[in-house]
């Protein structure tokens, strides 16, 4: 065969025909045809091999078979709801498909395994670890022959604190992080162990996310650690070790951060007695006085700490200093220094000519040390201060700070008396799902746009998002109602929102649908 | 019928079609629901109120809707929703617009089988004129043949190295195999056109096949002395066709319970065409039947993977008979729950295979029932390379992409497999796990 073949790439003229085997009986049964011409003859003597080669081939020996998957405790969900998690899977509707993926791991299901190839191919750690549950050992087994699905096992860590340090010894480096970070919650001297012994030979990368891992369960006792930390050759883990020191009051860096900021802040409470509170309400101060003195020179030892000296352009020295120098310092700090309530504190402070970097700052502080006492203060003086559009990112870092009802409140407030142009971008940090109260406000509303004949085309298309952002948020009790509402009549305005209306309720027919399917 | 919603999309026209009868299936639309022994019906409210009929037995529906598409979105909305929630379909007297409709739907099938058994009666209108214009065809294509052994001779003297890629020459070689009323050997020539330079021994695949274009041409050439069977399968690769009203008067006709283990759709260029690959439950033989479709029209037959149909078949003579049309249904198909023997390992598909090369050497694809296989990744994950493994050790390259779902399914663990065998590589369509039957649509093979 392999001389035919050549031959025929070479070609005959060159090559000359490659002379026949009297004994190959494929060859015998071209016998025949030994008067056609040379070059016939030659194909048809391919021909027969070729067919002889096809009929004659030889399947392949020692392939190794993988292990077998072990069997899943869990019982698979409904064929038709893994049918819905293809398709959410396929669309990456993600909001959607995490509240599927968590239902069906409440009723304590798993998916077939059909589906969980579509689903590791998200790599949505936002999934986690309800995708991870319900991909069960067929999920594992799959992420054992396919690196590029790590994500399913890896983000979530085994319960058992001997396994977890299994994990941490021979896992890859996302499975020691999802391990460590699981045991500093229950096990916090244990984790800072594991973090002291291997530090030295890890990857920059991989030491800066063990030294944030630090974060839960933060006490005195990480301190030597940290401080080693502070020393280290990278940045990013020198930033992530200062970030933590300032949060332990004990350490000298909170310290230096305190000193710091003391000098630039001072209070007067309203004063006190009959007398007193009535000169203080008379000078509008009912809430004391906060004087601010921003530092005049920046002082070199406080770049050690992690400040810089130039400000962005745009933005005043001072100011830029002030804010930096608040923003280190814990927000309850205050209320013991100055024994006055955060609502009382950031009252005043919206009343100084520094208004700005302090609530800046403030915000800034009461984010990363999770002050939760405070978000609600700040939001609230923030509101009345500022456009739409810096709340929304405002919203995006305080929201998850707040209590989810006070959210609620505040949102089903806003919809009440605003447009849909200003309160998207607050509305989507809005934790999900909704409070009756606010589905309410938001049926209300759109109730109204619907009637209303004067609706400008800027809300036409706000509305759009806004649609888009309720579909995933509505509570489950509110769906039914929704679904039997009728679209917006094609006369008025709304008209133009229908196909986004029709699409917002599959949406929630699909939530309906997966409520459904996962009913006890 | 229990129909699964990879089933219902199976026979949506296209995927705007498909996503819009998924949203068409939502409760609110629907009114006057109903369901009988043989259809499902309900009236659907989208720009207007459309009534919706579907027929259980081979799933033709009917809509009022001016939609060009077939089944339109309602009709695939009623079939959603009637699996999704069949409690809101009740059992019910079919209103009058479901009946007439049914009852016009049996009246055409007996017309049309009374037309088939008219023609299969009639024979030939005049047997003089059609024999003339047989023997007319005949020496066209032969002219042609001969003109085509010229140019592969030609092209073997100067060497198959020295052809360049996408040269014109091929094509200009089909066009005249077109023009010499051959169509199947000019559409051969066209694919073997595309081999030169692309991948993997080229060469070996394109020497190959024109051997075997070779082979047909000779036996062309000499049609008068091979037997009808083989004869009629030289004219079927040729390009001679048979009419439907043809094959099922001089085909065989097997009636049993058909499973159908898997379904292929390509796009050409102005139709789609479909391959399913029919298993016997009693009489273990195994069909294709090949269907057609321009543009967004839905396929005459309804043959869903992963269910069985009951129904009589009637092959395209052939030597080794596979090509069959669906000649009478009888009632709704039912799922496949268990495998439909006989399946073997490795040996015994390429045993078969070899029988059948043996009896009709230009068979292109080959049916695989493969009992107990494992499928295997062969190479690192991101090649996506993969084989099944038999009990024996023995194993088989998969060709085209996606079998990550397939090896999901398996675990590990032994399955059955449903293919396409070519000779070379096994591009897998359906698999029967736990008593499931799973749709395999594969990427296409990439040459």
């Amino acid at each position: 065969m392999k001389a035919l073949i050549e031959a025929a790439l070479v070609g005959l003229g060159r090559a000359g025909t490659p002379p026949a085997d009297p004994d190959d009986p494929g060859e015998r049964l071209l016998a025949r045809t030994s008067d056609l011409p040379p070059e016939r003859g030659f194909l048809l003597r391919l021909g027969v091999h070729a067919v002889r080669a096809r009929a004659g081939l030889a399947p392949a020996l020692g392939a190794k078979r993988p292990e077998t998957a072990p069997p899943d405790p869990r019982a698979a969900c409904s064929p038709a709801l893994a049918a819905i998690v293809a398709d959410l899977c396929a669309s990456r509707s993600k909001a959607i498909l995490a509240e599927a993926l968590a239902r069906i791991d409440e009723r304590g299901l798993r998916l077939p395994p059909q589906v969980i190839p579509a689903l590791a191919e998200l790599r949505e750690p936002s999934l986690l670890p309800a995708a991870t549950h319900v991909s069960g050992e067929r999920g594992r087994w799959l992420a054992l022959h396919n690196p590029a699905w790590r994500w399913l096992v890896d983000g979530v860590a085994p319960a058992s604190l001997a396994e977890r340090r299994r994990v941490w010894e021979e896992g890859t480096p996302d499975a020691r992080l999802s391990a460590l970070r699981a045991t500093r919650l229950t096990e916090p001297a244990e984790a800072r162990g594991w973090i002291e012994a291997g530090w030295k030979a890890e990857k920059a990368s991989l030491r800066e996310e063990m030294v944030s891992a630090l974060v839960d369960n933060l006490s005195s006792d990480d301190e030597p650690l940290l401080a080693q930390a502070l020393a280290d050759r990278a940045t990013g883990v020198r930033a992530a070790a200062s970030r933590l020191l300032a949060r332990i009051e004990t350490s000298p860096l909170a310290a230096r951060a305190r000193g710091r900021a003391d000098a630039v802040l001072d209070y007067t409470a309203p004063g006190t007695g009959v007398f007193g509170a009535l000169k203080s309400r008379l000078a509008g101060k009912g809430h004391g006085s906060l004087s601010v003195a921003p530092p005049a020179a920046f002082a070199r030892e406080w770049a050690d700490d992690g400040l810089s000296e130039k400000p962005p352009a745009g933005t005043g020295e001072r100011a830029f200093w002030l804010r930096q120098i608040l923003s280190l310092v814990p927000p309850p700090h205050w209320e013991q220094r100055f024994g006055a309530t955060a609502e009382s504190l950031v009252l005043a402070a919206s009343k100084t000519e520094w208004a700005e970097p302090v609530l800046a700052a403030w915000t800034d502080a009461t984010v990363r040390f999770e002050a939760r006492g405070w978000a609600d203060q700040i939001w609230t003086a923030r509101v009345a201060r500022e456009k739409p559009q810096a709340l929304a990112e405002l919203a995006a870092i305080i929201f998850p700070l707040m209590d989810a009802t006070v959210v609620h409140e505040t949102a089903a407030a806003i919809i009440g008396d605003g447009s849909p142009q200003a309160w998207n971008g607050i509305l989507a940090a809005v934790p999900r799902p909704w409070s009756r109260a606010l589905a309410e406000a938001f049926l209300k509303a759109l109730m109204r746009a619907f009637a209303n004949t004067q609706l400008a085309w800027q809300d036409v298309s706000a509305w759009r998002a806004t649609l888009e952002i309720a579909a995933p948020a509505l509570p489950i009790a509110t769906l039914d109602h929704v679904l039997a509402l009728d679209p917006p009549s094609a006369e008025t305005p709304a008209g133009q929102l229908r196909n986004a209306f029709d699409t917002f309720r599959s949406v929630l027919a699909i939530r309906k649908r997966i409520d459904q399917e996962t009913r006890p | 019928m229990p129909l699964s919603a990879d089933q219902i999309a199976a026979l949506a026209p296209d995927a705007n079609a498909l996503a819009a009868g998924k949203k068409s299936a939502a409760p609110r639309l629907w009114d006057a629901l109903g369901r009988s022994d043989v259809a499902l019906w309900g009236e659907c409210k989208g720009s207007a109120i459309y009534q919706v009929r579907v027929a259980l037995d081979d799933l033709a529906a009917k809509c009022s809707c001016p939609s060009r598409k077939f089944p339109c979105k309602h009709s695939l909305g009623l079939l959603f929703l009637a699996a999704e929630s069949p409690d809101r379909v009740p059992t019910a007297t079919p209103p009058e617009w479901v009946t007439e409709w049914l009852g016009k739907r049996t009246e055409s099938a007996d017309r049309k089988k009374q037309r088939a058994e008219k023609a299969a009666e009639a024979a030939s209108p005049d047997p003089e004129q059609q024999a003339r214009r047989a023997e007319k065809r005949l020496a066209r294509v032969v002219a042609g043949v001969e003109a085509l052994d010229l140019w592969l001779s030609d092209l073997v003297r100067t060497g198959l190295a020295s052809v360049a890629p996408g040269d014109a020459a091929w094509n200009a070689q089909a066009a005249r195999l077109v023009d010499a009323q051959a169509p199947g050997l000019a559409s051969r020539v066209r694919r073997l056109g595309t081999l030169p330079r692309s991948g993997a021994e080229w060469g070996d695949r394109l020497a190959e096949g024109l051997g075997r274009l070779a082979l047909l041409a000779q036996a062309t050439r000499r049609l008068d002395a091979l037997d009808a069977p083989l004869a009629a399968d030289v004219r079927m690769a040729v390009g001679w066709t048979l009419e439907r009203d043809e094959v099922v008067a001089a085909g065989e006709r097997v009636g049993d319970e058909w499973a159908i283990t898997g379904q292929l759709v390509e796009d050409d260029d102005r139709f789609r065409v479909q391959r399913s690959w029919l298993r016997g439950l009693r009489s273990g033989r195994d069909a294709l039947v090949l269907q057609f479709a321009a543009g967004p029209a839905r396929f005459p037959e309804a043959l869903l993977p992963g269910m069985v149909l009951d129904a009589e078949l009637a092959f395209w003579p052939s030597a080794q008979p596979l090509r069959a049309l669906v000649y009478e249904r009888r009632g709704e198909m039912k799922p496949l729950a268990a495998r439909p023997d006989p399946a073997g390992g490795v040996d015994g598909l390429l045993d078969g295979y070899a029988q059948a090369l043996g009896r009709q050497p230009w068979i292109e694809r080959f049916p695989a029932v493969l009992g107990g296989v494992v499928p295997v990744l062969a190479g690192d994950a991101a090649s996506e390379r993969f084989q099944v493994i038999d009990a024996d050790g023995r194993s088989l390259v998969l060709v085209g992409s996606g079998h990550w779902k397939l090896f999901a399914v398996s675990g590990g663990h032994p399955i059955d497999l449903f293919g396409e065998w070519d000779g070379r590589a096994l591009l897998p369509l359906g698999a029967l796990a736990d008593g499931s039957y799973y749709a395999l649509v594969s990427g296409e093979p990439t040459a």
